[in-house]
């Protein structure tokens, strides 16, 4: 039964004799401030309020507490089954103890469940531990202490020190991951910028065998200098090529592992040319309408105690993908490719086979290539026949290379998103004579390093291991928002530009990899109960102290060297 | 005396000029023309090779 008090929907239910309220939350209900007033800093105490203190723009906020405050009255326990990572254990934690009391958390427990499936559901009921998980909820909250106080002292000094020196009211920001986030564009731009191409020479020739024309590859990719690739050309133009080697060998192409977050998020950029946002969003929606699982796992791994069969059963009933489930099904064993990636609180991103009506674009192709790429996991290695032949040329070795797939295996399986590229080849036996029917050779230069686009970033944040899988795409947008990155290949901005070379000149270490991936090694050990909290925190502080101090001391010189690049934010030229 | 990134577009310039000889056989200027005219060179690159030349 569906309920609603005042705006705030909720639910009732009965089990086992016993009736059960369930009421969501938005996101966070509650959020950090400072303690006292002013708008100066340093400031280290902070306390938790209602999230519509903080931003009062978040209105709706109230309605949820105070139905949560009324619906708790009478009730002997309490039940945290939000989203099962660090932000939903911190998110039920803080209703329960800010919106029903303290007492509360005492009668309280938790469901764990990586999808939304009434089975999951029930089954997370029914073997829930006898307390709230306070280990995620530590870290969690830890976590948002530590970025409170880096963001909320680092952003003032910025914004401060450039309105003492020119008066302009522009909030800036920048934090513990934004920090080197930026300066890994910045770093980047700085390559391309300062970048000097390098001249080579490439060979393109052809040879015609009955009739049909093939590619001849030059034994070097380049060749250094000019005189060298005319020698080549006046010295293997016109002549015949003699075929002075065959080898062929068979590759075995193992089928990829299922998704994690970051896998799914550049896959669908590859393919759809989707950003990371858009996936995440559309994964979560997909989530929340129960036909995949919790999509923010950092795990490419499928867990042996999930239903594959089941799952697979399900999808048979799907027209798209009846045929490929049904041939796994008749395998006797289905073992799925598995990751080298883990997390301990959720498996790979996987369709639940609830059939999905009615999705938007986005969640359309989402929820195909998920699905796709959970039947390619456990489908069977292709094999790819490839031939490569050495052609003799007036002393100069060129190549004749071929490959064809003998057994498509799981290719078939994550079809159309593969590339599977392939060069037949007729017979070719050694001693054969073939004509060297084109040679050029074209002067080319070497490529400035890429821009990063929003997926490559994205994974530059990952082997950095910065952000985690739930902030890392939010940085990014912050980016954007803050004007310091423009375009889809992402430049910096003159703002941008300027703000990581003030910070490296004055206070290099926020922009330090190193301090942002410990604080991450710690908020880990704290998950796990082997940090404390409080002394994280402390470091925290201890830490921003004599950056702060720096801070005021330079605040003029640092004031003065932003100021001007406020006034106007735009990309590199060029660079967009 | 070039700011920080110019000095590094110049260091630059000069460590692939070698390479850039070897290859076509130039001079320092002509070389310097060459880059100027790729379009792949760095903007700081450009710069800076417009420094020198208008120097010549």
């Amino acid at each position: 039964m569906t309920l609603r008090d005042s705006s705030v929907q909720y639910h009732v239910a009965r089990r086992e004799g016993d009736e059960l309220l369930v009421v969501s939350a938005l996101g966070h209900l509650y959020a950090l401030t400072q303690v006292g007033g002013g708008w100066t800093y340093p400031v280290y105490e902070m306390k938790w309020v209602p999230a519509s203190q903080v931003n009062k723009a978040n209105t709706r906020v109230k309605a949820y507490i105070e139905t949560i405050s009324t619906l708790s009255r009478g009730v002997d326990r309490f039940v945290s089954a939000c989203d099962y990572d660090q932000e939903g254990s911190l998110i039920a934690y803080n209703a329960l103890r800010y919106a029903v009391g303290e007492h509360s958390l005492a009668r309280s427990r938790r469901m764990l469940y990586s999808t939304l499936t009434s089975t999951d559901l029930v089954k997370a009921w029914e073997t829930m531990g006898p307390t709230l998980d306070y280990p995620v909820i530590a870290a969690g909250k830890t976590r948002h202490e530590a970025d409170w106080l880096f963001g909320i002292n680092l952003s003032r000094a910025l914004t401060l020190a450039v309105r003492e020196a020119s008066g302009a009211k522009k909030t800036l920001s920048i934090g513990r991951v934004q920090g080197p986030t930026l300066s890994f564009v910045k770093e980047r731009e700085a390559g391309i910028r300062s970048f000097v191409p390098l001249p080579y020479w490439k060979v393109y020739a052809e040879t015609v065998i009955s009739g049909e024309a093939y590619p001849l590859e030059y034994e070097k990719q380049r060749l250094e200098r000019e005189v060298n690739a005319r020698e080549l050309a006046s010295e293997c133009r016109g002549r015949d090529g003699k075929v002075v080697g065959v080898e062929m060998r068979s590759e075995r192409l193992l089928p990829p592992p299922p998704f994690n977050l970051g896998d799914l998020q550049r896959e669908a950029y590859r393919v759809f040319n989707m950003s990371p946002t858009a996936t995440l969003r559309a994964a979560e929606k997909l989530y929340l309408g129960t036909y995949i699982s919790y999509p923010r796992t950092s795990s490419q791994r499928l867990p042996p105690t999930l239903d594959l069969r089941g799952i697979l059963e399900k999808l048979s009933k799907h027209p798209a993908y009846a045929k490929h489930a049904e041939e796994l099904m008749s395998r006797g064993r289905l073992k799925p490719r598995q990751g080298k990636k883990d997390d301990p609180a959720h498996p790979a991103i996987h369709p639940t086979g609830a059939k999905p009506r009615r999705l938007q674009e986005n969640e359309a192709k989402t929820y195909d290539l998920i699905v796709k790429r959970f039947l390619a996991c456990l489908g069977e290695p292709a094999i790819r026949e490839k031939v490569e032949a050495e052609v003799d040329v007036n002393g100069h070795s060129f190549y004749l290379r071929g490959s064809k797939t003998t057994k498509k295996g799981w290719l078939d399986m994550y079809a159309p998103y593969v590339e599977d590229r392939e060069t037949t080849l007729p017979e070719l036996e050694v001693d054969m004579v073939i004509p060297v029917t084109k040679l050029s050779t074209r002067r080319s230069y070497t490529k400035p390093p890429q821009r990063f686009n929003p997926s490559s970033l994205l994974r530059h944040m990952e082997n950095h291991e910065i952000g985690t899988k739930a902030t890392r795409t939010n940085i990014i947008d912050t980016l954007y928002r803050r004007g310091y990155v423009a375009g889809r290949r992402i430049a910096i901005t003159d703002l941008g530009l300027r703000i990581v070379e003030t910070l490296e000149e004055y206070c290099p270490s926020i922009l330090s990899v190193e301090m942002t991936r410990e604080l991450e090694e710690s908020l880990e050990k704290i998950q796990v109960g082997k940090e404390n909290p409080e002394a994280v925190i402390d470091d925290v502080k201890e830490a921003l102290k004599p950056i702060l101090a720096q801070f005021k001391d330079k605040e003029g010189e640092i004031g003065a060297a932003i100021a001007e690049a406020v006034t106007g934010v735009h990309a590199w030229e060029g660079a967009v | 005396m070039y700011c920080e990134h110019h000095q590094a577009a110049y260091s630059n310039l000069e460590k692939s000029y070698p390479q850039w000889r070897r290859a076509l056989g130039l001079s320092w200027t002509e070389y310097l023309e060459k880059v100027d005219k790729v379009s792949g060179a760095g903007i700081w690159v450009k710069e800076v090779i417009k420094d020198i030349l208008s120097g010549d």
